[in-house]
């Protein structure tokens, strides 16, 4: 078993402006939630990774988004990220599929391949 | 072991079961286990599959079809009661081997109808209060079917729902698996069983079902969190 820490970020509201504060190539997972108002809560909707998370927000944001899901979420929603710098792909690749099965997010329509011995704190 | 299921659809029924046969040492995926009878009527089974297969072959020819499922379902306890003590004499009624059958199709009226029966108990038919029945290992799939079913679904979204609750139960029970089987038939259209590639296109949209919700358990934690992230370290 492999064990690795992760740095994640705070919440973040997930807008242009905070997308665009992120640097360029920055590769890592990351988590969308939303803030339910009734109890004051943040739920997780989506889990990814990226190679460039940047330009990954910036295509959940944009008109062209794929995943209707998200951006059901993004239009309905006030919604958060948090995201955790990985560089290794196998490390990236078991981290998705960690926090898929621990959150299994309602945007998520498909399990990540992953190590399940590599190990990561969410 | 085994789940079969059969769901009464606005439009149809459905019969849907898993092909696992298993005893203490091994398993086999190859199982047939749901069966026309003729055209408009049918049965699933759970319990000793080749005493099953034989045990249908020897009374198919006696069963008349024509006075509706009702009729068939108390044929059925006849011949089958008949049947087992033949087979069995030798045996105590608690050591014989148990077959139960679920059969479904229609009155003469139209409507359709669903009987389990049980060796175990001579047989003796019992009418589906809910539009749903299934036998084999049935406790994760009465709890979705309970939770999930109205009698308005159709045939195309029963069997995605049948086959919804064998994968549940398959992924969490190892005496139910192998490849899934569907069947469906109405007052108006023949006994069809569905195809491979049919049933492959329905298990892969079942995978994308949510059961759980398993996020609204774990919110995020709003106070913990670094402005920017280091690269993962090995621990």
């Amino acid at each position: 078993m492999e064990n690795w820490k992760l740095t994640w970020t705070k919440l973040t509201e997930f807008n242009k402006d905070s997308i665009e504060s992120l640097l360029d190539d920055l590769p890592g997972v990351y988590r969308l939630s939303y803030y339910k108002e009734d109890d004051k809560n943040y739920y997780v909707f989506y889990i990814g990774q990226s190679k460039d998370i940047k330009k990954r927000f910036l295509e959940h944001l944009s008109e062209n988004g794929e995943n209707i899901c998200i951006k059901n979420f993004l239009a309905t929603e006030k919604c958060f990220f948090k995201y955790a710098k990985i560089t290794k792909d196998y490390i990236r690749n078991a981290a998705e599929r960690q926090m898929y099965k621990h959150y299994v997010p309602s945007c998520n329509s498909i399990e990540p391949e992953g190590r399940d011995d590599v190990r990561v704190n969410l | 072991m085994t789940l079969t299921i059969c769901i009464i659809a606005k439009d149809g029924i459905v019969l849907a079961s898993d092909s696992r046969a298993s005893s203490f040492l091994t398993s086999n995926d190859t199982v047939k286990k749901i069966f026309k009878l003729d055209n408009h009527n049918a049965v699933g089974i759970a319990g000793d599959g080749p005493l099953a297969m034989h045990f249908f072959d020897t009374i198919s020819d006696n069963l008349n079809f024509r006075n509706g499922i009702s009729t068939l379902a108390e044929q059925m306890r006849s011949l089958g009661k008949e049947r087992f003590d033949n087979f069995f004499s030798h045996l105590l009624p608690e050591k014989r081997p148990s077959l139960s059958i679920l059969l479904a199709g229609y009155m003469l009226n139209k409507k359709p109808e669903i009987y389990t029966q049980n060796s175990t108990d001579n047989f003796v038919p019992r009418k589906s209060p809910t539009g749903f029945e299934c036998i084999g290992i049935p406790i994760i799939a009465n709890y979705l079917l309970n939770r999930l079913y109205d009698p308005e679904i159709t045939i195309k979204h029963a069997a995605e729902l049948a086959t919804f609750c064998i994968k549940e139960t398959s992924s969490q029970d190892n005496r139910v698996g192998g490849p899934i089987q569907l069947a469906s038939l109405s007052h108006s259209k023949q006994y069809a069983e569905f195809s491979r590639d049919e049933i492959n296109k329905i298990e892969n949209k079942c995978d994308q079902f949510r059961l759980l919700q398993k996020g609204n358990f774990y919110p995020e934690d709003m106070t913990s969190g670094a402005i920017n992230s280091q690269d993962a370290t090995p621990i």
